[in-house]
């Protein structure tokens, strides 16, 4: 899943951007308002983690300014204000969820995972296709009774396949919600990784689970 | 006595009008009772002339015609007799009224009306008054003598003019009575209703709520007097508001200001501890905490010179100081920073300058000003330093190129925790503390601050220290005086 965090506090920043890149996310960072909204403009994000006191451009603006441009990308506020009528700002420009600063990055993390699941109308925080279940808070998979060990990058790819289960996802949706800015792009790295997969997952005896369209992209389900 | 101003108003009005109505009253009764003893002594002389007319006679013979029949009150058996008496020029009389006997009656001195009048207790003891008549008796036509000259004295009792005057008197004090009984009572309702909007806008100030503060008096209709309390109560609510304002909005910055680095802290020390890491990352962990902690430290100390400075709680301690060394010696801690950033000191000229002062909050005036300077000044630029000692201000100029401010943004430099936009994108370098503590110091040393930006991005910070000549010349060492702010 590719997040987009916008603080302009360096330890704040490099932390919570390293916490999401351990948790398996593609993260983009950004350091005042202008450039966290031309990103955010630029990138279909799972999820935004936004400041509210930025140079440049303030939260709110940031803020107001996409969801008047129709963008509906769950957005994260993070503020030093925890006074009721900040909160209620915050909220009523857009946003779908508040952290009030100092926060624990625990919550951060679960906070995020939820907006992304919110983005894909998932409740269950555990993903099943078939007997393939993907336990999205403690990041494991499991096919029937046998534990898949995942890289980081496997698991953002599969987990971003079961959200979308049964829809036709495209090399580029893959490459813009899985990777992030820094990654090198290579044009069969998706193909490669979607390999992997399909070792880990299916093998010998068990029902294809991850379908090829070709030329379009790829569509995880049961059926073909 | 007593406070009220309803009862003293009350007192104050019905007393005076008492005092009018009183006036007015024994004013009225005395001019009617003068009016009315003129018109009975009027009365007595027009009879006492009559009776000169029965007189005739020339030289010693007179003789008097009197009909007691047609004057029975002058007869001997009358109820309430009245009397008279006719005297000659000599004082010899010529007749008695026969009420009187051979009693004698007082004469009263004639005025220029020609008769005189006076009171006196009639010869049976009644009070009443004596009118005296000069006169001429009739002589016989053709008569070789002069008219003889007599006086002719009539007296009667006033025991009724008395009693008029009297039901005059009481009716009177009636009257009086019934004004001043009423005019209290209208004067109490006057005074009621005009004091009644005291108490209204005693309720409304009462129901004044401090936290709702932008709420105002709103009394649109009150009297003049009460308009001057109503605009300056609501003057000093607008003051109030914005001292409140600006002190919740400082806890609401000085609570950002801790909470973002805290946040930076907790995040790095939980990612730092998630899982197993290398030794240099908890290495790099450490420092970044070590690093937030100390600018954490620096706000803290800052946070508290400033409400030092500020509660007045700290006095001054005056002395003389020597302006160019202290500003060196602050500046040789700064000289690394510019050095790097490839700034152009300038220092035009060193005069000797000594301002009375206290030379601790100088300096930290001073490191203030210059590490603004240093901070905000462009790579390559220029900073400026420039003392000008005048006889009783000493002035130092300090200004750096590469400001991005606006005219807008200048005024807010003193402000508490205000930044340029630019300064912004550094958070947790500068609080936006300095330049507020530095005017706040400066005044506490009785000098002034101001700044202005001129075209090009010359940003100019000048300070005004008082110089005490008198004070600059006692032993260095020794406080010479102490100076505390002005609230």
């Amino acid at each position: 899943m590719r997040v987009l965090v916008v603080e302009d506090y360096d330890p704040v920043r490099r932390a919570v951007v390293q916490a999401l890149e351990e948790e398996g996310f593609a993260v983009d960072s950004s350091r005042d308002g202008r450039e966290g909204l031309w990103h955010a403009r630029a990138t279909p994000y799972d999820a935004i983690v936004l400041d509210l006191m930025l140079p440049e451009l303030d939260g709110l603006s940031v803020l107001r300014e996409l969801r008047r441009s129709g963008q509906a990308t769950p957005v994260l506020l993070l503020t030093a204000r925890d006074a009721v009528c900040d909160r209620v700002k915050g909220l009523d420009a857009g946003a779908d969820d508040y952290l009030v600063k100092p926060f624990a990055l625990e919550e951060l993390l679960a906070r995020v995972r939820a907006l992304v699941r919110r983005r894909y109308d998932k409740k269950d925080p555990v993903l099943r296709v078939d007997d393939l279940e993907i336990d999205t808070a403690r990041r494991t998979v499991r096919r029937g009774d046998q534990e898949i060990d995942l890289t980081a990058r496997e698991y953002a790819l599969l987990e971003y396949l079961a959200l979308r289960q049964g829809e036709l996802v495209t090399r580029t949706d893959i490459w813009e919600h899985v990777y992030d800015f820094h990654s090198t792009a290579q044009s069969n790295v998706v193909d490669v990784y979607i390999g992997y997969l399909r070792r880990k997952i299916e093998g010998p005896g068990r029902r294809r689970l991850i379908h090829t369209r070709r030329g379009q992209g790829y569509v995880l389900g049961t059926d073909a | 006595m007593t406070r009220s101003i309803r009862a003293r108003l009350l007192v104050g009005t019905i007393a005076g009008s008492s005092l009018v109505l009183l006036a007015t009253g024994v004013l009225l009764y005395r001019s009617v009772r003068i009016a009315m003893r003129a018109e009975f002594d009027r009365m007595l002389a027009a009879r006492a002339r009559t009776l000169a007319s029965l007189v005739e006679g020339e030289g010693s013979e007179f003789e008097v015609e009197i009909d007691y029949r047609l004057l029975p009150e002058f007869g001997e058996n009358a109820a309430r007799p009245e009397y008279f008496q006719i005297r000659r020029g000599d004082g010899q009389t010529i007749e008695r009224s026969l009420s009187l006997g051979d009693g004698d009656l007082p004469q009263a001195d004639r005025t220029a009306e020609g008769y005189g009048a006076c009171s006196a207790a009639l010869p049976d003891g009644r009070p009443g008054r004596v009118v005296t008549v000069s006169a001429s008796a009739r002589t016989e036509k053709r008569s070789r003598h002069p008219s003889a000259a007599i006086t002719v004295t009539v007296a009667a009792e006033t025991a009724e003019l008395e009693r008029n005057l009297a039901r005059l008197r009481h009716l009177l004090a009636g009257l009086g009575l019934l004004a001043i009984t009423l005019a209290a009572a209208t004067l109490y309702g006057v005074v009621r209703r005009g004091l009644r909007q005291l108490d209204d806008l005693a309720t409304k100030i009462a129901a004044i709520d401090p936290n709702r503060l932008p709420e105002r008096l709103d009394m649109p209709h009150v009297p003049q007097e009460l308009g001057a309390v109503v605009t300056r109560t609501n003057e000093l609510l607008a003051r109030l508001d914005r001292v409140l304002r600006r002190e919740r909005s400082f806890s609401a910055d000085v609570a950002h200001e801790l909470r973002t680095p805290l946040a930076g802290l907790r995040s790095t020390i939980e990612l730092a501890k998630a899982r197993p890491r290398e030794a240099a990352e908890y290495r790099a962990a450490l420092q970044e905490c070590l690093s937030i902690t100390t600018r954490m430290q620096s706000m803290v100390e800052s946070l508290l010179s400033l409400a030092r400075a500020e509660s007045g709680a700290e006095a001054a301690l005056l002395r003389p100081v020597r302006i160019w060394p202290l500003l060196s010696e602050c500046w040789s801690a700064l000289a690394d920073r510019a050095a790097r950033k490839r700034v152009e000191v300038i220092w035009p000229g060193r005069p000797e300058a000594v301002a009375v002062s206290d030379p601790e909050k100088l300096a930290q005036v001073f490191r203030n000003v210059l590490e603004n300077a240093v901070s905000y000044v462009d790579e390559g630029g220029r900073i400026e330093l420039r003392v000008t000692p005048n006889r009783e201000r000493v002035e130092i100029e300090i200004a750096n190129s590469g400001s991005h401010l606006t005219s807008e943004e200048v005024s807010h430099v003193f402000d508490r925790f205000w930044r340029g936009s630019k300064a912004r994108e550094q958070t947790g370098e500068h609080f936006g503390l300095g330049l507020c503590l530095v005017q706040r110091l400066v005044a506490l040393l009785g000098g002034s601050a101001a700044v202005r930006h001129e075209p090009a991005g010359r940003f100019v910070l000048t300070i005004r220290l008082p110089t005490d000549s008198t004070a600059a010349e006692n032993d260095t060492e020794s406080p010479s005086a102490t100076r505390t702010p002005a609230a």
